[in-house]
């Protein structure tokens, strides 16, 4: 009688954990497991610790020489990491667990991560094709490429414009090698399209309205409610650089107000988006300027899309760029006339060069046209 | 046979669950909520009930073994400058987007500087602390 309360009280644990042990045997691997971020995360732990020369280095991945010793001693060192990076870029499915409630405070800390770890990759890439691994090159870059598409996943800005940072590392890492590799076409094109798939820009709108401005909004009241006159401070997180107009806000009420009128700007900005890249570009200044002139909290809170759609369109014509390469680099310039540049009317523009080609699209970038050069690595 | 563990067993018998908070409560019943509208019972609900009995156990055992109560303490509001001060310290949305409104440099250098180290770690514990995230709120309210 005395052991019954206490038989009661461990009862549960029991259940829990014969329930526990049937659920999930140790040695299978479970549907949970099947998340590339853990492997990401593995190989993150793996990753050295860099020094100064050698984050030097991995920022010089593409021109460093591969005779320096330093250079040898890096490269040797992260297979633990590049063999998690392999094994997370075969998932489908990647989750990085993120919190959106944190909203503004939302913490991401494998971007940096994910992104030297593609740095790291690329330099192994190189070192091993130039010693006759074709096979290296080829792994190291698919799993680049799937790192860039899982990093943004997230409707996120920052995860996406991240996801096309590290996407260029694939691209610069193949393609100074695409008329020695004479990969198939066909081949080519069908492991490009089995990669993951991104988050779109046009996907952050919802999150951005939800989770950052409707973050700020359900804080400023939690703050005021947890003591009065508090919202002022969150109210300068927003920073020393807004209007006039948000800095002379007296009200808690008043902040809120300004806040709310903002979210329909979301929805009409979401529409925009989705709309023919002719047509945003002509819509958006004059819905900037009257957005900013509706509401001083426009310029603050509402992203600035022109330098995130600029990139993304660059990161569209460099790998449209790279995908008619391999195909020049396996039938020849001739190909080029089969295949039009999405950001023009015509084929894309072919130069011959000693130990290779460069191409151009009619995309401009910061004022220069979209161009990529392929073969003549430097060593 | 039994007389060793009188003292364990009255202990027990003198233990009462603490209170929680009203948020962990409201976050609780919405979950529950959540649970019955979208599913139907299943049989794992009692390996789940079972679950949050042991919890409870857990819970209740190591405040006493800790001899810790959970009194919320009084809520305090912690200036929102040190947060300014502490600048780009911690990978936040924020930050990124700081960063980027300025250029794509200032992104890239921030990166680099999130790369180079692991998370710099909080200087003082905050009860409130502007735009906080769930955790540092669950462990100011003393439910972590």
């Amino acid at each position: 009688m005395r052991f019954s309360k206490v038989k009661a009280l461990l009862l549960p644990v029991v259940v829990v954990w014969t329930s526990i042990a049937a659920a999930q045997a140790p040695d299978v691997k479970s549907d949970l497991a099947a998340n590339a971020a853990l492997q990401y995360w593995q190989a993150f732990a793996h990753m050295p610790t860099l020094n100064k020369e050698q984050e030097k280095i991995l920022a010089e991945w593409s021109t460093v020489s591969l005779d320096d010793p330093a250079v040898q001693k890096l490269v040797a060192g992260p297979r633990t990491s590049l063999m998690y990076l392999y094994r997370g870029a075969k998932e489908n499915r990647c989750d990085w667990g993120l919190d959106y409630s944190d909203g503004v405070s939302l913490l991401l800390p494998h971007l940096a991560k994910a992104r030297d770890l593609a740095r790291l990759a690329a330099l192994h890439g190189r070192y091993e094709f130039e010693r006759g691994n074709k096979r290296a090159l080829r792994d190291d870059a698919m799993g680049i490429m799937a790192l860039a598409r899982h990093v943004a996943r997230d409707p996120i800005l920052i995860s996406i414009l991240v996801g096309y940072l590290i996407e260029d590392t694939a691209i610069d890492l193949v393609a100074p090698y695409v008329p020695q590799m004479k990969a198939p076409f066909p081949q080519a094109l069908t492991m490009y399209e089995s990669l993951p798939k991104r988050a779109t820009v046009q996907q952050t709108l919802p999150i951005e309205k939800k989770w950052m401005a409707g973050y700020v909004i359900r804080e400023l009241r939690k703050a005021e409610q947890a003591k009065k006159g508090s919202w002022r401070e969150l109210w300068q997180m927003l920073g020393p650089d807004v209007p006039d107009a948000v800095k002379q806000v007296g009200t808690v009420e008043e902040a809120i107000n300004l806040t709310e009128g903002l979210l329909p700007r979301y929805d009409e900005l979401e529409k925009m988006i989705g709309l023919p890249r002719e047509e945003f570009d002509a819509q958006y200044p004059d819905f900037k300027l009257k957005a900013s002139a509706a509401n001083p909290l426009a310029g603050v809170l509402l992203p600035e899309f022109t330098k995130v759609l600029a990139k993304e369109r660059r990161n569209q014509a460099r790998l449209a760029l790279l995908l008619a390469a391999i195909a020049v680099a396996q039938d020849g310039p001739e190909k080029l006339k089969e295949i039009t540049d999405p950001f023009g009317t015509g084929p894309f523009e072919y130069r011959a060069l000693d130990g290779g080609f460069e191409l151009k699209s009619k995309l401009q970038f910061e004022g220069q046209p979209v161009t990529l050069t392929f073969g003549q690595r430097k060593k | 046979m039994n007389q060793p563990y009188d003292s364990l067993e009255a202990e027990l018998g003198e233990l009462r669950p603490c209170e929680v908070s009203p948020g962990l409560k409201w976050r609780v019943a919405e979950c529950l909520a959540e649970t019955q509208t979208i599913r139907p019972a299943r049989p794992w609900s009692a390996a789940l009930a079972g679950g949050l009995a042991a919890a409870c156990l857990a819970a209740v055992l190591l405040g006493w073994r800790n001899d810790q109560g959970f009194e919320p303490g009084p809520i305090e509001i912690q200036p929102f400058a040190p947060v300014v001060a502490n600048g780009d310290a911690k990978p936040t949305v924020q930050v990124y987007r700081r960063a980027l409104a300025r250029s794509s440099n200032a992104l890239h250098a921030l990166l680099d500087k999130h790369a180079a180290r692991t998370l710099p770690p909080d200087s003082e514990r905050a009860q409130i602390r502007a735009f906080m995230r769930s955790d540092e709120l669950y462990a100011s309210n003393g439910e972590l």
